[in-house]
């Protein structure tokens, strides 16, 4: 189990990540599920919860995560609730919106000695490149890869139609602004064969080695749990 | 007469999902009029403050009133997104392709 008085960054939790998945390959049936099961948890966690995309249990879901911090951060809660609601809200709505899946996978942990927030949002539904193509958007731009895919979506390319609806997409690119401008912390989207990180030193997209293929999205983000002076959510909802 | 429709009391102070707002719109009649009575709601997400503008756009006469201030953001900012071109100002990311796992490894920890 990890410690949560130990210091994780991002990268070295995708890191043990990957390194799970592929000791999984041969001996397990679902090994990006077990891998997930596997990383994230720790003691101030609850694991990893799966929920359905149905109205009541999401809304149960979000409510879950965020009284599981209640006791850890009850001070820091009250201006760290709305960023941490409007984004545990945007991740969730991608899945019901754009995976194609009944169910979703979410894990939050609160780091004692870093004092940062650790957040993953899962699903294994059609990923971001089955988006693109399932709605028939920008196949001019999308290229053959998951990488490309990521790729526009950080850029703001939408996998939606006007009028039935805002015409937005996956919103990856605001939420990432969010966090790593607003909030200064870390972003990351693994789908298909591809891996977006994003944090305040860095940004690239990693085209996988072929034994890696999630079929999903995997969202992770790491947030300080006090908001920095000056954040305004406001500026990033655009 | 306008039926008022206390939404915080019906549907709680935290308005998550497309789907809630769908259900709202389910139960309205095109030949009454409604005021939906916002306040009490303190957070909504996109894809709800969306079909609420769906809702406040169709043949339905529904309007809204006591917008709490994240609200009334959220829903000018779903007006914008309708109305404004998206705009693509992040620019490329730089993708690297990596052959084993071995050079995904150092790319993660690459400082």
């Amino acid at each position: 189990m990890r410690d949560d008085t130990d210091i994780f960054s991002l990268e070295s939790t995708l890191s043990a990540f990957f390194d799970c998945v592929t000791s999984n390959q041969n001996g397990s049936a679902y090994p990006y599920l077990d891998a997930m099961i596997s990383i994230f948890r720790g003691q101030t966690s609850l694991g990893v919860i799966s929920f359905a995309l149905d109205d009541d249990s999401t809304a149960k879901v979000i409510a879950e995560l965020k009284e599981h911090l209640q006791p850890y951060v009850p001070d820091l809660l009250k201006s760290l609730n709305m960023p941490l609601t409007y984004l545990l809200d945007e991740l969730i709505c991608n899945i019901q919106q754009h995976a194609r899946t009944d169910k979703g996978y979410a894990y939050l942990m609160y780091n004692k000695t870093a004092r940062t927030i650790e957040i993953m949002i899962a699903d294994f539904g059609i990923t971001i490149y089955g988006s693109y193509v399932a709605a028939q958007k920008h196949l001019d731009k999308l290229g053959d890869s998951d990488a490309d895919a990521l790729n526009l979506a950080q850029n703001g390319y939408s996998v939606k139609n006007l009028p039935e609806t805002e015409n937005r997409g996956y919103g990856i690119s605001s939420n990432m602004k969010m966090v790593v401008d607003g909030l200064h912390g870390e972003f990351a989207v693994l789908s298909g064969n591809a891996l977006l990180l994003q944090t305040v030193k860095d940004r690239k997209i990693l085209a996988l080695p072929s034994e890696i293929d999630f079929k999903g999205t995997m969202i992770m983000v790491r947030i300080p749990a006090q908001v920095p002076d000056g954040f305004n959510l406001y500026d990033y909802m655009s | 007469m306008k039926q008022i429709i206390n939404i915080q009391e019906q549907y709680g102070a935290e308005l998550h999902t497309r789907q809630m707002m769908e259900r709202l719109a389910a139960t309205l009649q095109p030949e009454n009029e409604y005021l939906l009575d916002m306040s009490g709601v303190e957070q909504i997400s996109r894809s709800a403050a969306d079909e609420l503008y769906n809702i406040t756009h169709s043949d339905m006469h529904v309007d809204l009133i006591n917008l709490e201030p994240f609200v009334e953001k959220m829903l000018s900012a779903v007006i914008k997104g309708r109305f404004l071109p998206r705009q693509h100002t992040a620019g490329d990311m730089p993708i690297i392709h990596c052959a084993t796992i071995g050079s995904v490894q150092r790319q993660l920890m690459a400082k």
